[in-house]
């Protein structure tokens, strides 16, 4: 008896931590993606540090002078430590130097447009010149062959100021009397702060990584600090915003992984990525959508039991069709048959729902006149379908010859439109094709589970059966086909294989039609390997990754929450 | 008209074409994968061509026909494959692969050419040298077109037959000699030739490592949901995990694997048990083991799903009865229930089997690789080497479309591969569809 | 919450797997790599470069053929992975299309305390690629880092977008030029940002293909594309272009390509790595380097590279 009841126990604790672990499963996915995530998002901070620890050998190291130091006449002397040099009056007059071999050649000279200025200093590693002027205003240029290009401008505290010094390639200090300020010149963020003693400062040095900074107010007083900014690229804000990066004439919004590159900080914004996702899946939807939903219906509403069982099935099984496969087609062979044809694509587009049109006018006509009841016709449709295809076949190269002289790419690219092979039309189709079982199956299921007792009560008032589609099915039904939709759309959202292989990775902004994307999920599969770990391109990635991880959650939810919806309302008709 | 359009005429013209245009296209896909792929194994005739009027003929293989459209005139080009090269340097065009222009090729066909290919899956076409139709113990005597014939030693020979020669029957005995060589040989020539077995071993491996993983978890759950959950929130809450999980995207599912399962797991994994082969990795590296375990945390919602249908569709009464006769829940469960749902479990597995064969994004960061040339199951101790990364055909697919050297090799060997995938899916999908259907009229009965 | 999570997680998996891993544990003793002896047995793992996968996988059987042993497992898909996974040990040999980045050293020796060995193994040329039908031969650098660039960076320049702009006719100099090139794992990427572009950023508009197979095959396929890929993947429905230099000197790019190995300075290389980059650098493996369309490094500096392996040693 005792073993008995125990094993039922035994199998119920069993089997109830298994339930468990599947929700475990489930948040742990989150939890770990959010916590690898987290330090993207932790501010700069400046901390103290002991000085026993800090044994780290200080590379650079700037002494400061007194207050109002170089307003001297003398000219001032910048450079970046490795091959651009700047020569800088008191009056804003420059001279810019780039090292060739051995000798410093001048590449520009001029005046800066600033009557006068406090303090000024090249950035460590980088082409970037920065200048306070007066008012507590930080100028920031680069050179780019023979001009200077400005980058956006930055607030100082409204106090006296000491110095400039260089930190990063891309942040620097401000020095004040009592103060230390940190700033970041890409974004203009100010990132940290240190209150100072108010003995003034001597030296200022840096280590090579630039963690830790060492400050010497005399001979025997100084104090070592740690510097913390792990994720010098996401910090201020460039996911979201556009930046203007040095060498570039204007902000934007940027994707592009360096990681063969030094000298640059990584352009991470998620923007291009995150508009590919939404293009790409967008014009599947566009493609998928209506042919998913009208295909549904007529399988659960017109076809005989047998032939909807089989359809049903076939549907199914193309749901598991391998996206490798349709991304390796789309890729080689749709993309440059639609460049060869896109005039047909467009015929076809217009004339075979024309062909339909007038098909199905004519043969109502004629039953009529016959005094026949109208019944829907199977070989006379699937004829009218086969010539309309085949007179958009004729009739194509015809009128391009006869509207775009002989070519429509041609005359787009006359109009400024640029027809490019890996576009969103291609995308449109092979995604569409994925997504068309998902949106079908769920479509099908909830039309036909539709209580028959409603649909027979219509049809018995004499209604068509496409008027009691259309007037009592269709908006019962209405919740599930928005859950199919959305399932498609998330399906959609998430399929990567098709987007690697088919729409040649172009990080672009914009939903044109004939131009390529990228997305997250291409970008997280052929960037994951190389992403190197704890780096910030890794963990923007993971960011990436959440992203897709959260739509898709809030997308799934909604599809939940509408199918039990329609359960209920079944069960209440 | 009027009538015509309020009976909704159109629309039905509408929805019944949509549904043909849907299964056309598919129809379509199918059918281009499989005459292509079917078509790479169909021995081509070989031709003679000429690069120039003096050169001497060359034998080569017909590929396809190309036009370009070159300033208004179409311009028809035959594509044409010489063979590999046995010596690269004299040739001044590149690759094995040409275009030429009608003219170029002779209108002759000769009898003596010969298809052969060797054991490194280098192939050549040449005339043969002599009479005996069979190679001599010395080898065959090629004449490649250069200044003397070549001999070709009998050792190295895998196959080589005179195409030109050939009947439909023979051709078709050769065409299944070469799927058959296909399947089961290892791919050589940088995977431009030879054949996929270890990617189909690969992918099985892979897959029945994910069942073992998937199936228990997958069949308690649903016991759990159907059997033992009360109606509460938190059910509620598990269900719309299940939900969500088999929403999540893939190759999310494959950047949690590389970063956790690898980082974490497998890191930790070789702090503890293999420190001493530091730092070389063992299980903190993407492999099988953790590709199986990915895949069935992708294909857990599949499995789950499946079950619990099965579990619904038996008649509440024979629980009831069960416990009459005094069965406890458990006994009931494991006795009464679970054995009938039996079909319903395995229609799940086999479906989430048939979709983990597909994925390939998740595999691309948790383990696959191009070249495993040792399989992950092998006769040296523990015999499954779970940290092995091993080959999968969809990858493989990928990886030779994108990745081989020559481009044009890998064009008609890409529908073969796909091929072979399609079909492994299709046939798993399959026999989970027959075994549901027998399970829904089983309980019909009953009902 | 998520420590407690993921070590209960953890004991779970140990508790599930645990007849594996001593099963592996038993195993990977009795299959011990020797050093000195000629017995070689055991995993040795390659990650990183898709343009030397051809040649890595040549060499590898080679080796196989040598050791029966030995497991050679090789994963490409791209130079910046073999840094990564050098530096988190997850590969025992690095091959890059590209020489390591400054940054990627820097990780490397964090992690190690030690450089990175890097060995040259082969030399190859990239070449620009059009559409068979252009009417192009000749391109010169300049026109192509202002093809390729979104900012000129090496010489100001105007913008290219359309073949027109570089002397072709119409028709085809009506249309948009199809930009096509790796993608950004790629030592090929890599090496171009750097050589032809100055360090400056890739236009959004190249299409990043994900291997140099795809690059020829778009190009072969689009009429108004242009791409850079090897040379030794040129095929016959693609026109590789003349390089020129700003004076019209003719030239070409080439890069070196390396296999970079975690070598300890006092341990040492690995008795297995030792003999893989022997054979690498061997007669017979150079040849190798030289059917796959590669070129091979000057037998002198081989010389000097042998021995410099064989400074790291591993005795024992």
């Amino acid at each position: 008896m005792w073993t008995r009841k125990s094993r039922d126990c035994i199998s119920r604790v069993a089997v109830t931590l298994v339930g468990y672990s599947v929700l475990l499963a489930f948040a742990l996915i989150f939890i770990f993606l959010l916590w690898q995530v987290w330090p993207l998002f932790q501010p700069a901070k400046i901390s103290v540090q002991s000085l026993e620890s800090a044994s780290v050998t200080m590379v650079d190291s700037y002494s400061v002078q007194s207050t109002n130091g170089h307003t001297a006449t003398h000219p001032l002397m910048l450079d970046n430590g490795l091959d651009e040099r700047v020569q800088l009056q008191a009056d804003g007059y420059f001279q810019w130097y780039l090292r060739v071999g051995d000798d410093w050649q001048l590449q520009m000279q001029g005046h800066l447009g600033l009557a006068s200025w406090q303090a000024a200093t090249m950035l460590s590693g980088s082409r970037t010149l920065l200048v306070a002027d007066k008012n507590a205003q930080v100028y920031s240029w680069f050179r780019l062959h023979q001009e200077l290009i400005v980058r956006p401008r930055i607030t100082l505290r409204q106090m006296e100021l000491q110095a400039l010094i260089p930190v990063s390639a891309d942040s620097f200090f401000s020095l004040h009397p009592g103060q230390l300020d940190w700033y970041h010149v890409t974004t203009g963020k100010h990132l940290a702060e240190l209150q100072l003693p108010d003995t003034p400062l001597q030296q200022l040095q840096l280590s090579e990584d630039r963690q830790l900074m060492r400050l010497h107010w005399g001979p025997d007083h100084s104090q070592a600090y740690q510097l913390q900014w792990q994720h010098p690229a996401v910090a201020g804000g460039q996911l979201w915003s556009a930046v203007h990066y040095e060498g570039r004439r204007e902000a934007a919004y940027v994707w592009q992984t360096a990681a063969a590159a030094d000298d640059s900080n990584p352009r991470l914004s998620l923007i291009p990525l995150t508009s590919g996702t939404l293009k790409a899946a967008g014009y599947a939807m566009l493609f998928a959508t209506p042919l998913a939903i009208l295909a549904a219906v007529f399988t659960a509403f017109y076809l005989p039991e047998r032939w909807r069982y089989r359809t049903r099935a076939t549907m199914e099984m193309l749901e598991s069709m391998p996206t490798v496969i349709l991304g390796f087609i789309a890729a080689f062979l749709l993309a440059p048959w639609l460049e060869q044809q896109l005039m047909l694509f467009f015929v076809l587009l217009v004339l075979v729902p024309t062909v339909l049109v007038l098909c199905s006018a004519l043969w109502f006509h004629w039953r009529q006149r016959q005094q026949q009841q109208a019944e829907q016709p199977g070989a006379v449709l699937v004829l009218s379908l086969v010539a309309g295809i085949l007179t958009a076949f004729m009739l194509a190269p015809a009128l391009e010859h006869a509207w775009f002289d002989d070519s429509l790419l041609l005359w787009l690219a006359g109009q400024g439109i640029d027809y490019q092979q890996r576009n969103a039309l291609i995308i449109g189709m092979a995604m569409g094709l994925a997504v068309i079982p998902s949106i079908f199956s769920l479509t099908e299921e909830v039309v036909s589970q539709v209580p028959a007792s409603l649909t027979q009560g219509v049809l018995a008032l004499g209604a068509s059966r496409w008027q009691t589609l259309s007037s009592m099915v269709l908006p019962v039904a209405a919740p599930g086909i928005l859950a199919a939709v959305l399932l498609g759309l998330g399906r959609a959202l998430g399929e990567t294989m098709i987007l690697i292989m088919a729409t040649g990775n172009t990080p672009l902004l914009g939903f044109d039609p004939f131009e390529g994307m990228r997305t997250l999920t291409a970008s997280l599969a052929l960037e994951m390997p190389e992403a190197a770990v704890g780096s910030s391109h890794l963990k923007v990635l993971l960011l990436a990754a959440l992203l897709l991880l959260v739509l898709t959650f809030l997308i799934n939810t909604l599809v939940s929450l509408l199918r039990q919806r329609i359960r209920q309302r079944y069960l209440q008709l | 008209m009027r009538q015509w359009w309020q009976q909704g005429s159109p629309w039905v013209w509408f929805s019944a074409s949509a549904l043909l245009v849907c299964l056309g296209l598919f129809m379509a896909l199918l059918g281009l994968i499989a005459v292509k792929g079917m078509h790479h194994f169909w021995p081509a005739p070989l031709v003679q061509f000429q690069l120039t009027e003096q050169s001497r003929p060359q034998l080569g293989r017909l590929v396809r026909s190309v036009s370009d459209r070159a300033e208004r005139k179409d311009r028809a080009y035959r594509l044409v494959d010489r063979g590999d090269l046995i010596v690269d340097a004299s040739s001044q065009l590149p690759g094995r692969y040409l275009l030429l222009e009608a003219h170029q090729l002779l209108s002759d066909r000769p009898k003596q050419a010969v298809w052969v290919q060797l054991q490194d899956g280098r192939t050549f076409y040449g005339k043969q040298v002599g009479q005996e139709t069979a190679p001599s113990d010395a080898g065959l005597w090629l004449d490649l077109g250069m200044a003397a014939p070549v001999l070709i030693s009998a050792v190295e020979i895998r196959a080589y037959w005179l195409p030109n020669q050939l009947s439909f029957r023979q051709k078709g005995a050769v065409f299944w000699q070469e799927w058959r060589y296909f399947l089961t040989a290892s791919p050589s020539q940088n995977q431009s030739a030879g054949g996929i077995f270890p990617a189909i071993f690969g992918t099985l491996v892979m897959v029945l490592l994910m069942a073992v993983l998937v199936t228990p978890f997958g069949i308690l759950a649903a016991i759990y949901l159907h059997e033992y959950a009360p109606k509460n929130w938190l059910t509620q809450l598990i269900r719309t995990s299940v939900y969500n999980l088999a929403g999540i995207p893939s190759v999310v599912m494959g950047v949690f694997g590389l970063a956790f399962f690898v980082y974490v797991l497998g890191g930790s994994l070789d702090r503890l048990f293999y420190a001493d082969q530091l730092p070389a990795p063992t299980f903190g590296t993407p492999g099988l083991f953790w590709a199986a375990l990915t895949l069935a945390l992708l294909t857990l919602p599949v499995v789950i799903v499946a079950t619990e249908e099965g579990l619904s569709r038996l008649p509440q009464a024979q629980r009831l009865a069960s416990f009459a006769l005094g069965a406890t829940q458990a006994e009931t469960i494991w006795k009464v229930v679970a054995p009938q749902a039996a079909p319903a479990m395995l229609t799940g597995l086999i479906l989430a089997i048939a979709r983990a064969a597909g994925e390939v994004a998740p595999l691309m960061l948790v383990g696959v690789v191009k070249s495993a040339p040792q399989l992950p199951v092998d006769t040296q101790f523990p015999f499954i080497h779970l940290e092995r990364k091993f080959m999968h055909l969809g990858y493989h697919l990928y990886d030779v479309g994108f990745q081989s050297p020559d481009a044009e090799v890998a064009m008609s060997l890409v529908y073969a591969i796909g091929l072979v995938l399609l079909t492994l899916i299709l046939l798993l999908n399959l026999s989970a569809f027959f075994l549901r259907q027998r399970l829904r009229r089983k309980y019909r009965l009953i009902d | 919450m998520n420590q407690r999570i993921e070590s209960r997680l953890h004991a779970f998996f140990l508790a599930a797997g645990l007849w594996f891993v001593v099963l592996q544990a038993f195993g990977d003793e009795a299959i011990a790599v020797f050093a000195g002896s000629e017995r070689l047995a055991g995993n040795l793992t390659s990650t990183g470069s898709d343009s030397l996968n051809s040649l890595m996988q040549a060499w590898s059987l080679l080796f196989m053929q040598q050791h029966p042993e030995l497991n050679v497992q090789i994963h490409a898909s791209g130079s910046a992975t073999a840094a990564v996974a050098l530096t988190e040990s997850t590969a025992n040999l690095g091959p890059m299309s590209r020489p390591m980045t400054q940054t990627e050293r820097q990780r490397f020796e964090k992690m190690h305390g030690y450089p990175p060995l890097e060995i040259p193994v082969a030399l190859e040329t990239l070449a620009v690629y059009v559409h068979r039908t252009n009417p192009l031969n000749v391109i010169n650098m300049n026109e192509l880092e202002t093809l390729f660039s979104a900012e000129p960076q090496c010489q100001p320049a105007g913008r290219i977008t359309r073949w027109a702009e570089l002397g072709v006719a119409s028709p085809l100099g009506q249309r948009r030029i199809s930009l096509y090139g790796r993608n950004s794992a790629s030592g090929t990427y890599g090496f171009l940002k750097q050589q032809l572009l100055c360090h400056g950023d890739f236009k959004p508009e190249v299409h990043e293909l994900p291997g140099a197979a795809a690059v020829i095959q778009a190009v072969a396929l689009a009429e108004n594309g242009i791409g850079i890929a090897g040379t030794r993947h040129q095929s016959a429905a693609v026109k590789a272009l003349q390089l020129q230099q700003q004076d019209q000197q003719p030239m070409t790019l080439q890069r070196t390509l390396y296999i970079y190995l975690n070598a300890h300075p006092v341990i040492g290389l690995g008795a297995a790595e030792l003999a893989f980059m022997r054979l690498v650098l061997s007669e017979t493996g150079q040849q190798l380097v030289e059917q796959h369309g590669f070129e091979a490094i000057p037998p002198e500096i081989r010389a000097g590279l042998l021995q410099h392996l064989s400074g790291t040693v591993h005795v024992d």
